[in-house]
C-alpha cells in the first residue's frame, strides 16, 4: 500500500473511521444526537474526499491494487451511494415512528452498509465482491428489523435473513464454477476470458455466471427472485426502505458493470438469454403485483420489481449508450424512489403506524399541498412523464434499447409502462381525491431536515427534467474513466 | 423569440394563476383570460406577417433555436409555417372559450384547475411548434399530464375511470411513438453521421420499405389513438362525458388536433412510401368512423357521450381527407380540423350551459326547453346545422373539399369511400336534428314543471359568438385560411401524401370556386 493507494481509497476509510467513531461514540455514552452529526459529517467528508480519488486517476492511471479498482465507475457508485446514503440519514434524523428504541445504531449501520455498498462497486477480485455483499447484507438484517416490537418488521427481517443467506451461497457456489472454469478470481481477468469463448459458453462457465447472477439477482428483486421484496420494503421504516430500494440495488447494478463489462453482452447468446428473460418476467411480474395493492410501500416494492426490468433492457444495450442510459436511470431512479419514501417517512407521526394504505393519502393535496405535490411528482417520475427527469431516464432506456434493436424487449417495456400507469396513477388520484368520511389519520408537518432533502430531490429532480445536459456529462466522463480502467 | 413566448406565458400564467387560487375563481380567470389574450395578440402579430406586403421569402413565419441536450442532438427548435400558425390561433381561441365556459367549475381549487387549463394549452401549442421530435414527444406527454388532473378531478361521477383509460391509451400510443423516433434517428445517425432529430434534416431518411413501414405504425400508433381512428377510439366517449366543460371543449377541439396534425407533419412526411402504401386501409378506417360515429351518436342518451360520437364521425372525414391523396382532399382536411373544433368545442359549451341549469346531461330528462330557452335553443341549432354540414358554414367546405378530393384521387377504393361517405351527411342529420328534437321539442319530461330558467346570458352569448363568425367566415369566405395554410405548407413540401409531389398551388388556385361553397 502505498501513499498514492491510500489517497485513492480515501472515502472507504473515512467512512470506516466515521463508524468506528460512532460505535466508540454509543459506547461511552448513547447521545443520539452526537450519532446523527457524526454520521451526516463522515458520509459528507467520505463524498468530498472522492475528489481526492479521482484526482488519483488523473495523471497516472488508475493505481493497480489486487482487489480494489479505482476508476470513473468507482467514482461514480461511490458518489451516488454515498449521496443516497447522506439523504437516507437525514430522512431518519427527522423520522418519528422508531417508538422507544435508541437510534444510535441505526446510523452505525446505515454507514457500514453504505460501506458495503461502495466496497461491491470497487471490487476487483472475487473477495473484494463477496466481503462487500456480505458487509451490505449484514446491515440490512439489523436495519430491515430495527423496529422490534412491529411484526411485519421481524417478519421482513427473518425472510431477508433466510433468503439473502441462500442467495449469497448461490452467489458463491457461482464465483466458485467460474473460477473452475477460468482458472482466476480477478473480475477482469474473469470476465476477458469469457468474452474470448466462443458465442456458446462451456457448462461450467455458464452455470456459473447463472449461479452469480441469481444471486446479484436476488439483490435486485428481479423476477422471480423477487418474493422478499413486497414483504421487507413494508416491515422496513421509510428511511431504510428507500436505503434498501435505492443503495443496495445500485450497488449490485456497479458489481454487474465490473462483471459483465469487458464485452458486449449482445455476443453472447447464453448470457443475453438469462438477462432478457429475467427483465422480462421482472417487468411484467412486477407490474402485475403492483396493479392492486393497497399498501403504498408494497405498490412501490413491486413497482421497483419492475423498474430494475426496464433498466436491465438497457444493460443489455451495446456501445456507450449502454452504461450512459443505465447510469442515468440509476441515479433518477435513486432520486425517486428516495423521494417516494421520503414523503412517507415524513409524514410518519409518533404513533408508530406509517401512513402506508392508499387510503391514508387521500386527499393529501387538500392538507398539505407542498407534500402532495412533491410526491405527485415524484410518481410521475416514476412514469416517465415529462418535466420531471424520469421523462429523459425512461428516454434513454428506450434509445439504449432501440440502438442495439432490442426490439421484444422494447416492446414489452412498452406495454408495461401502460400497466404501470394504472396503479401510479391510482396514488396520484387518491392524493388529489377529496378526503374519506372516516377519521383521518393525523399527518405531521415534516421536520427540516426532511423538508431538506425532499426540497433537494424536487430540485435536482425538475432541474434534470428539464436540462439533463449536465449530469449527461458528468456520466460521460465517468464511463471514460470506466473504459481507462480497463 | 415570438415563438418560445407564446409557448411560455400560458406556463408562466399557470404557476401565477396557482399562486392567486387561495383568494378564489375570480383571480386565475383573469390571468387564464389576459394570458390567452395577449399570446393571441402575439399570434396575431405573426399572421399579419403573412399577408403583409409581400409574403416571407423564408420557408417558415419564424424559427427559434437553442441547444437542449447537444450530445445526442436534441434542440429546442419551434418553428411556425401557415397550418401551425392556424392551429396556434385556434388553440388560444378555443382555450378562451374553454375559461369563458367555465363558471362553476372552477370554485373547487381554482388556482389549480386553471393551472392544468393553461398547461395543457401550453402542451397544445408546444406540440404544433416544435420541430425537434423529441421536443415534439415532450410537449405530445406534457399535455396529457394536467388534462389527466382537469378529468380526474373535476369531472363527472365516472371521473377516475375516464381519466386513467384517456391517460394509458395516449401514454402507450406515446411511447410507441417515441420507440419509432428513436429508430429513425439512428438509422439516420448510422446513413449520415448526422446526430439529429430537427424534422426537417430526419426528412427524406432512406429506409428499407418493411422498415419505414413499421415506423410509420410506430408513429400512427400514438397519432391514431388521438385522432382517434377506430378500434383506438375507446378511450374518447369516456373521456369527453366524464371532463369538466372546459377539458372536454379542449379535449374535443384541440387535443384530437394533435393527432391529426401529427399524422400531416409528420407521419406523411417523414414516410411518403408507407403513407401511400397504408392509404386505403386508412380511408376504410376513415369512412368506417364517419359511420360508426354517426350511428353510435344517434344511440347516445347522454348529451356529451352523444357531441363525442360525432367527433368520431367527423375525425374520421379529416383521415379520409389526409390519407385521399389529392391536394384538394388534404385542404378539406386542415378545413374540417379547424371548423370541427369550432362546431364540437361549442356544442360542448352548450352542453355545459345545459348542465348548469339542469343539472343533467341525460337527454331523457330534457325536452320541451325551446319555450324557455329560445336564444339557446336557436344557437344550438345553428351549431347542429354546422355539424350536419350546411351550406355556409365552415363544415360543409371542409367535408365537401375532403369528398370531392377524395373522389377526385380516382382509385376504385377512393371512389367508393367517397361515395359512400357521402353517407355520412345523411347520418349527421339524423343525429344533430335528433339531438335539438330531443333536448328543445317535445314534452316537458315527467316531474318538471317548466319553470323559468335564465336564458343565455352576456357571458355565454360572448363565449359563442365568436365561434358563429368564425364558422360563418370559412363558410362563405374560406380562402384566407386555405391560403394561409398553403403558405408554407405548400412550399416547404412538409406535406407530400404520395411518392409523386404534387403541385399545390397550381390546382389549389386552378380550384377555387369549388372552394368557395357557401356561394353555390
Amino acid at each position: 500500500m502505498t501513499v498514492p493507494d491510500l489517497a485513492a481509497i480515501l472515502p472507504l476509510l473515512i467512512a470506516l473511521a466515521t463508524s468506528l467513531v460512532i460505535l466508540v461514540g454509543t459506547a461511552v455514552r448513547r447521545t443520539p444526537v452526537f450519532s446523527f452529526r457524526a454520521a451526516v459529517c463522515g458520509i459528507s467528508l467520505s463524498l468530498i474526499s472522492l475528489a481526492v480519488s479521482a484526482n488519483c486517476l488523473r495523471p497516472v492511471g488508475p493505481p493497480a491494487m489486487p482487489l480494489l479498482t479505482v476508476d470513473g465507475l468507482s467514482i461514480f457508485f461511490a458518489a451516488l451511494i454515498l449521496c443516497a446514503s447522506l439523504a437516507v440519514t437525514l430522512l431518519a434524523g427527522s423520522y418519528r415512528g422508531m417508538g422507544e428504541n435508541p437510534v444510535d445504531e441505526l446510523y452505525l449501520l446505515i454507514i457500514l452498509a453504505a460501506l458495503g455498498a461502495v466496497t461491491l462497486t470497487w471490487a476487483a477480485h472475487f473477495t473484494t465482491l463477496f466481503l462487500g455483499l456480505e458487509i451490505l447484507s449484514v446491515s440490512l438484517y439489523a436495519l430491515i428489523s430495527y423496529v422490534r416490537e412491529k411484526e411485519t418488521s421481524l417478519e421482513g427481517g427473518i425472510k431477508y435473513l433466510v433468503l439473502a443467506s441462500v442467495s449469497s451461497s448461490l452467489l458463491l457456489f457461482g464465483l466458485a464454477l467460474l473460477y473452475a472454469a477460468t482458472g482466476s478470481m480477478e473480475i477482469g481477468v474473469v470476465s476477458s476470458r469469457i468474452a474470448s469463448g466462443s458465442r456458446w459458453l462451456s457448462p461450467l462457465a455458464a452455470g456459473g455466471l447463472a449461479l452469480t447472477l441469481a444471486g446479484f439477482s436476488f439483490k435486485l428483486a428481479l423476477a422471480p427472485f423477487h418474493m422478499w421484496a413486497p414483504d421487507v420494503y413494508e416491515g422496513s421504516t421509510a428511511p431504510v426502505t428507500a436505503f434498501i430500494a435505492t443503495v443496495s440495488k445500485g450497488a449490485v447494478f456497479g458489481a454487474l458493470f465490473r462483471v459483465f463489462s469487458a464485452y458486449d453482452i449482445n455476443d453472447q447468446a447464453t448470457v443475453l438469454g438469462f438477462f432478457s428473460l429475467l427483465s422480462i418476467a421482472s417487468m411484467f411480474v412486477g407490474n402485475l403485483l403492483a396493479l392492486y395493492q393497497e399498501n403504498v410501500k408494497r405498490m412501490l416494492a413491486c413497482s421497483s420489481i419492475a423498474h430494475m426490468g426496464y433498466i436491465l433492457v438497457a444493460f443489455l444495450a451495446a456501445g456507450a449508450m449502454r452504461f450512459q442510459a443505465v447510469a442515468f436511470y440509476l441515479v433518477i431512479y435513486f432520486i425517486m424512489t428516495i423521494g417516494c419514501f421520503g414523503v412517507i417517512s415524513v409524514l410518519t407521526n409518533s404513533c408508530r403506524r406509517e401512513p402506508d394504505s392508499l387510503d391514508d393519502f387521500r386527499g393529501l393535496f387538500q392538507r398539505q399541498p407542498g407534500t402532495a405535490v412533491i410526491f405527485t411528482l415524484m410518481v410521475l417520475s416514476l412514469a416517465g412523464m415529462p418535466v420531471t427527469a424520469g421523462f429523459f431516464a425512461k428516454f434513454y432506456l428506450v434509445a439504449a434499447g432501440v440502438s442495439s434493436s432490442l426490439w421484444l424487449l422494447i416492446i414489452i417495456l412498452i406495454l408495461n409502462s401502460g400497466i404501470g400507469l394504472f396503479y401510479y396513477l391510482r396514488l396520484i388520484i387518491a392524493i388529489f381525491s377529496g378526503p374519506p368520511e372516516k377519521a383521518l389519520m393525523p399527518l405531521p408537518v415534516a421536520a427540516y431536515e426532511g423538508r431538506f432533502v425532499l426540497g433537494m430531490l424536487l430540485v435536482l429532480l425538475i432541474w434534470w427534467g428539464l436540462y439533463p445536459a449536465p449530469l449527461l456529462d458528468w456520466i460521460a466522463w465517468a464511463g471514460i474513466g470506466f473504459k481507462a480502467g480497463f | 423569440m415570438i415563438l418560445p413566448w407564446l409557448i411560455l406565458l400560458p406556463l408562466f400564467g399557470g404557476a401565477l394563476a396557482w399562486l392567486l387560487g387561495r383568494g378564489g375563481p375570480s383571480g386565475p380567470r383573469k390571468v387564464s383570460i389576459c394570458v390567452l389574450a395577449l399570446d393571441l395578440v402575439l399570434a396575431a402579430l405573426a399572421w399579419t406577417g403573412v399577408y403583409g406586403a409581400e409574403r416571407p421569402a423564408a420557408v417558415w413565419i419564424a424559427q427559434f433555436h437553442m441547444p437542449w441536450v447537444p450530445g445526442l442532438g436534441i434542440g429546442i427548435d419551434l418553428a411556425m409555417d401557415g397550418l401551425s400558425l392556424l392551429l396556434v390561433i385556434l388553440t388560444l381561441i378555443i382555450g378562451l372559450v374553454a375559461v369563458g365556459a367555465t363558471k362553476t367549475e372552477d370554485e373547487r381549487q381554482p388556482g389549480f384547475f386553471h393551472f392544468c387549463l393553461l398547461w395543457t394549452l401550453a402542451g397544445v401549442l408546444g406540440v404544433f411548434l416544435a420541430m425537434d421530435l423529441i421536443l415534439f414527444y415532450f410537449f405530445w406527454e406534457l399535455m396529457l399530464i394536467p388534462m389527466f388532473f382537469l378529468i380526474a378531478v373535476w369531472g363527472h361521477e365516472n371521473r377516475h375511470y375516464a381519466s386513467i383509460k384517456f391517460f394509458i391509451f395516449t401514454q402507450v400510443g406515446g411511447l410507441f411513438l417515441l420507440a419509432a423516433i428513436l429508430a429513425l434517428f439512428f438509422i439516420h445517425a448510422g446513413a449520415t453521421g448526422n446526430f439529429t432529430f430537427y424534422l426537417p434534416e430526419l426528412v427524406g431518411t432512406k429506409t428499407g420499405p418493411a422498415v419505414s413501414l413499421l415506423l410509420m405504425l410506430g408513429f400512427l400508433a400514438a397519432f391514431a389513438v388521438k385522432l382517434p381512428v377506430v378500434p383506438f377510439h375507446t378511450w374518447l366517449p369516456d373521456a369527453h362525458a366524464e371532463a369538466p366543460t372546459a377539458g372536454s371543449i379542449i379535449l374535443a377541439a384541440l387535443l384530437l388536433k394533435t393527432g391529426a396534425y401529427g399524422m400531416l407533419r409528420l407521419a406523411l412526411p417523414l414516410f411518403p412510401g408507407a403513407g401511400a402504401q397504408i392509404a386505403e386501409i386508412a380511408m376504410v378506417l376513415g369512412v368506417t368512423g364517419i359511420l360508426y360515429g354517426a350511428f353510435m351518436s344517434y344511440a347516445q342518451t347522454d348529451l356529451k357521450r352523444l357531441v363525442a360520437y360525432t367527433s368520431v364521425s367527423h375525425m374520421g372525414f379529416a383521415l379520409l381527407g389526409i390519407y385521399a391523396g389529392t391536394a384538394i382532399a388534404l385542404q378539406g382536411a386542415i378545413l374540417q380540423i379547424i371548423c370541427h373544433a369550432f362546431s364540437t368545442g361549442a356544442l360542448f359549451a352548450i352542453a355545459g350551459f345545459l348542465q348548469d341549469r339542469l343539472q343533467t346531461r341525460e337527454l331523457d330528462r330534457m325536452g320541451g326547453l325551446w319555450p324557455v330557452l329560445p336564444r339557446l335553443g336557436s344557437v344550438t341549432i345553428f351549431f347542429a346545422l354546422a355539424s350536419m354540414g350546411l351550406p355556409g358554414i365552415g363544415n360543409f367546405i371542409a367535408e365537401f373539399l375532403v369528398l370531392l378530393g377524395t373522389f377526385q384521387a380516382g382509385t376504385t377504393t377512393s371512389v367508393s369511400a367517397a361515395v359512400i361517405a357521402s353517407g355520412g351527411f345523411v347520418l349527421s342529420t339524423v343525429y344533430s336534428l335528433c339531438m335539438v328534437r330531443r333536448i328543445f321539442f317535445g314534452a316537458l319530461p315527467a316531474g318538471t314543471t317548466g319553470e323559468s330558467m335564465p336564458d343565455l346570458s352576456w357571458g355565454e352569448t360572448a363565449v359563442v359568438a365568436p365561434l358563429i363568425i368564425a364558422l360563418l367566415w370559412i363558410g362563405l369566405h374560406p380562402q384566407p385560411v386555405m391560403d394561409t395554410a398553403w403558405v408554407a405548407t405548400g412550399r416547404t413540401g412538409m406535406i407530400s401524401t404520395g411518392p409523386a409531389p404534387y403541385q399545390i398551388d397550381e390546382i389549389c388556385y386552378d380550384r377555387r370556386q369549388p372552394g368557395t361553397g357557401g356561394a353555390k
